[in-house]
């Protein structure tokens, strides 16, 4: 005569994934569940949700958040949740508002201890906020480069007189720089400066984008370039525009960055604005 | 607001829109790397003036400030690439002012 554990066990080969709800992830007390998560706005909350069936049969619901950090570098949340059958896992942001293009979500089964855990396979992939999740089963494997990307104006730094602006791309994050503008205003240092904005990956130029036209002494100009923009400089001007590459991408470690030709030591860059699209981006 | 101590650039370290901002250091605008000629910290090649040098190369800082973190990996949350010389707190950023109805 079979004893209790001869039945579980034949009652655990009888519940194959097919005659469970459809589902085909089954766990075994080793597989754990787990949200990997690479963030860049400060106050998110993530929030891990689904339902389990276990080996007895019962549905235990499953609900458990974190705070991922806000630098862009990997968080991670992960759940055993025993012997049984995942039925459904989502993942939200449950604080905080960020954009799509800000909180990329990865679901995964992993197993390993604290340290040295290995993925061993992706249920769902994307980005998260209030009202968009990534879910198991039926939700998309999204690349972190896919959408619209968040839109974000940033203030550049303000360098010392007689310096150059330079932005870089943080790690973790593609930009395509959509405009750019700055005030440089001149000492009394009489000289023709020109002004360009240069690309380059950390190291070398790949790109510049020259204006036409000097700036004498004493004078503060408005620099601007931008996709779709068109070369304007006028007769009298304070101010001039030149076009960017339009759908450009800049990858983590790229700046941008002004070269001032004839520049002084009095001469100070000023109001640095500029808008990018931004998306995550593992490096 | 805060002021860089290697470069001098004065950057609000969280962006109105909650982001934070990684402040790099730029490289020698023509005028710092003259200065660093006539202190004889470097010689230009060829007769080349400070001017001509920066158009076609970059001189960083050997006390360059990279606030940028190491990798994405989980291990390198909170780190900076390069620490440089700190930062100092600067006056804050004026923001908006509402004029009275």
């Amino acid at each position: 005569m079979a004893d209790s554990s001869d039945r579980r066990d034949a009652l655990g080969a009888a519940l194959m994934p097919t005659m469970v709800g459809g589902t085909s992830v089954y766990l075994t007390g080793e597989d754990q569940l787990r949200v990997t998560v690479c963030n860049a706005l400060a106050g998110v909350r993530v929030q891990l949700s689904g339902r389990f069936l276990t080996r007895e049969g019962k549905i235990v619901p499953f609900v458990h958040a974190f705070t991922p950090a806000s630098d862009r570098t990997e968080s991670t949340l992960t759940r055993a949740l025993g012997e049984g059958w995942l039925l459904e896992a989502s993942v939200r942001a449950i604080a905080g508002t960020p954009k799509i293009g800000q909180t990329f979500a990865v679901l995964s089964i992993a197993r390993g201890s604290t340290g040295n855990f290995e993925d061993l396979s992706t249920l769902a992939a994307g980005y998260v906020s209030a009202v968009n999740r990534i879910a198991w089963p039926g939700g998309p494997v999204q690349g972190s480069l896919e959408g619209a990307g968040a839109l974000r104006s940033i203030a550049g730094a303000v360098p010392a007189a007689g310096a150059e602006i330079v932005e870089t791309v943080p790690t973790g994050a593609r930009w395509e720089l959509i405009s750019f503008t700055a005030i440089l205003t001149t000492g009394v240092a009489v000289a023709a400066r020109n002004v360009q904005l240069v690309f380059d990956d950390g190291t070398t130029v790949y790109a510049r984008a020259y204006h036409q036209g000097d700036q004498a002494a004493s004078l503060a100009f408005t620099y601007t370039w931008a996709q779709g923009e068109n070369v304007l400089i006028p007769a009298a001007h304070s101010f001039s525009s030149m076009p960017i590459a339009t759908r450009n991408g800049l990858g983590a470690g790229h700046r941008i960055r002004t070269v001032t030709g004839a520049i002084q030591a009095a001469d100070q860059w000023s109001a640095i604005q500029y808008l990018v699209r931004e998306w995550i981006e593992g490096a | 607001m805060v002021k860089c101590n290697a470069c001098g650039g004065i950057y609000e370290p969280v962006q109105a829109d909650g982001v934070a901002y990684f402040h790099a250091c730029p490289p020698l605008s023509a005028p710092e790397l003259a200065a660093k000629v006539a202190a004889g910290k470097i010689v230009l090649p060829g007769g080349e003036t400070a001017d001509q040098a920066v158009a076609k190369r970059t001189y960083e800082r050997a006390n360059k400030r990279d606030e940028n973190v190491k990798s994405t990996a989980e291990k390198d949350a909170g780190s900076l690439k390069a620490v440089g010389d700190g930062t100092t707190a600067d006056a804050a950023k004026p923001g908006p002012v509402i004029v009275p109805k």
